[in-house]
């Protein structure tokens, strides 16, 4: 008799955090206080990552979104759309159990022990549809509709609410400050294509500018100085971070807009949870095991998975599994079918 | 397989198929994101390049150090257009120390700190001159020349007229383009502060309320007169009054 081929999820943590590192390479930013603004910005990155992390190497493509939708010039990034179709019709919620940074720093956050940690609650069903107000209005409407005399709306996700923008755009480059490119070098222009040779009027070679900021009798500031906004938004980031320890990724489930957008497409993913019905024992490890409170055992491809794979390898009989397209049907082997299994279309 | 799989997977592969449509319609009619950083990119210096260049330039400066060129005020010699593309009379800056603020039209904290800059070039209209730039109105082109955006000028012109502002906003032309790769202007509002003679005295990045604006130019205006430049045709110094 065949035993059920159990597939275990491994090293997800380690696939979080290479391509969290990968993808937050650019070294030089952390070094310099600043943002890489080269090619690989026109890229967008599949998760939460903020532009605006100095090490980021890719653009958010919520920022993108409501950048776009607030521009002047356009409001239908198809780009974006098409990159989030592509993603979330391949992958579904793959990227946020294995690409996504924000949701990698809220699983550590939940390592941590607390005496009152809770998944399930009043209220945590209801709470769940707050995501998709928070992509219709906050990532869509606002920036299309409240726009300024030049017809510029603001990215107002990102200015009143991201706590990963803030965790890795704002913290970092405020503490960064100091070494911020507020100093002028009179270092000669960076070569490349799109510089010209020799200005009018200064001959070839010569520094643009000549001065510098050292001068006494000006009062030192920090580059980036902060006020009410950036006060609410850490007071957002601490809450997040307070809850993440309670609560299993609070803004994954609550929150986060791209995580609406890709559940969305989870029900029709390559990449699913497949249940054979014939191994299945119904002894409920499955949804003990899911702390995104879900039942895996009787539906699987739902909007709040994130597939981060606890429900499979809690499976004593291998009867889930994940992976691209439907499992090849396994054929019923005696011993290990569940007394209701038999005879399942 | 059911039928419901299979009406899932085409679902998943008609979703699939629609972004690759959308993906190539965006690349042919070049549609870029627009980002709240400031517009040019950078493009990435090989290092190789930069110290081939540091090093000639060190090979030359000693034997040419009698015949270095002079520093010159380029602000007072450069062509550059205003927001009707009409060109800007550089003459305006001549005497008074120059405050150049680098804005573009989707920048909320850009925009918000615009009347009261307007009011401030009023009040200190004798002693320092406050000019804008459209950081992202203009760019350089692959070959080297400049293209400007039409919408991005439509959209100052709007700000202009709503709000009352009376100080010009200028298009950047390849002094301003250089001055904002070398900087680097990569946040806006960033604004610069520049002597009589050219020479860059502060630079600051970020918006803020009138009165602050007010105690900073009074501190660059202490600084700049007790710290003179050598007027344009002196010798180049990299730390003017030490």
């Amino acid at each position: 008799m065949a035993k059920a081929a159990k597939q275990r999820i491994r090293g997800r943590g380690l696939i979080q955090l290479l391509f969290a590192a990968l993808t937050n390479s650019f070294v030089t930013g952390f070094a310099a206080g600043k943002i890489y603004q080269g090619n690989l910005k026109h890229l967008c990155h599949p998760g939460l990552n903020c532009y605006s992390c100095p090490g980021a190497v890719l653009s958010c493509p919520i920022g993108a979104l409501q950048a776009v939708i607030g521009s002047r010039a356009f409001h239908l990034s198809l780009y974006v759309m098409g990159f989030l179709l592509l993603v979330g019709a391949t992958l579904g919620r793959f990227v946020c159990g294995f690409l996504c940074p924000f949701g990698m720093i809220q699983e550590w956050l939940y390592k941590i022990p607390f005496p009152w940690k809770r998944n399930r609650f009043r209220g945590d069903a209801a709470l769940r549809y707050v995501k998709y107000a928070l992509l219709v209005v906050l990532v869509i409407a606002l920036p299309m509709l409240l726009v300024n005399d030049a017809g510029a709306g603001s990215p107002t996700f990102c200015k009143y609410v991201c706590p990963a923008g803030t965790l890795e755009g704002a913290v970092p480059l405020v503490l960064l400050s100091g070494k911020g490119p507020q100093t002028p070098t009179d270092a000669a222009l960076p070569a490349g294509p799109l510089q010209p040779q020799a200005l009018p009027g200064l001959p070839a070679g010569q520094p643009i500018l000549q001065g510098t900021t050292a001068l006494p009798g000006i009062a030192a500031e920090p580059v980036y100085r902060t006020g009410a906004l950036f006060n609410w938004k850490m007071t957002v980031l601490a809450l997040v971070i307070l809850l993440s320890v309670a609560t299993y990724r609070p803004f994954c489930k609550y929150l986060c807009p791209l995580g609406a957008i890709y559940g969305m497409l989870n029900p029709v993913a390559l990449y699913r949870l497949r249940m054979e019905d014939s191994l299945c024992i119904h002894c409920g490890r499955c949804r003990k095991a899911c702390l995104m409170c879900l039942d895996p055992e009787h539906r699987q491809n739902q909007a709040e998975c994130v597939r981060c794979g606890d429900c499979v390898n809690a499976c004593p009989t291998g009867a889930l599994s994940m992976g691209f397209g439907e499992k090849k049907r396994f054929g019923e082997t005696a011993g290990t079918a569940s007394p209701a299994g038999q005879g399942r279309g | 397989m059911t039928r419901k799989r299979i009406l899932t997977m085409m679902l998943s592969l008609l979703m699939l198929t629609q972004a690759f449509p959308a993906l190539t319609l965006a690349e042919a009619t070049q549609a870029p994101a627009a980002t709240e950083q400031a517009a040019p990119e950078a493009t990435e210096a090989t290092t190789e390049e930069t110290t081939t260049e540091t090093a000639e330039k060190t090979a030359e400066s000693p034997a040419e150090a009698a015949e270095a060129p002079a520093y010159d005020n380029p602000f007072l010699k450069m062509e550059i257009l205003d927001m009707n593309e009409q060109p800007f009379d550089v003459s305006q800056l001549a005497g008074k120390p120059l405050m150049l603020n680098f804005w573009a039209s989707w920048c909320g904290p850009c925009v918000m700190e615009m009347p009261d800059l307007n009011e401030l070039s009023e009040e200190y209209k004798d002693k320092m001159l406050i000019v804008g730039v459209m950081s992202s109105a203009a760019n350089f082109t692959q070959d080297g020349g400049i293209a400007v955006d039409q919408k991005e000028l439509e959209g100052a012109r709007a700000l202009y007229e709503s709000k009352g502002i009376t100080y010009p906003s200028l298009i950047p032309n390849d002094l301003m383009l250089a001055i904002m790769y070398q900087i680097p202007v990569q946040s806006i509002p960033t604004t610069l502060f520049i002597d009589e003679n050219g020479y860059l005295i502060h630079s600051v990045i970020g918006s803020r309320d009138k009165a602050s604006w007010a105690s900073l130019m009074d501190q660059v205006l202490a600084v700049i007169e007790e710290n003179p430049t050598p007027q344009p045709g002196g010798q180049p110094t990299d730390n003017p009054g030490a």
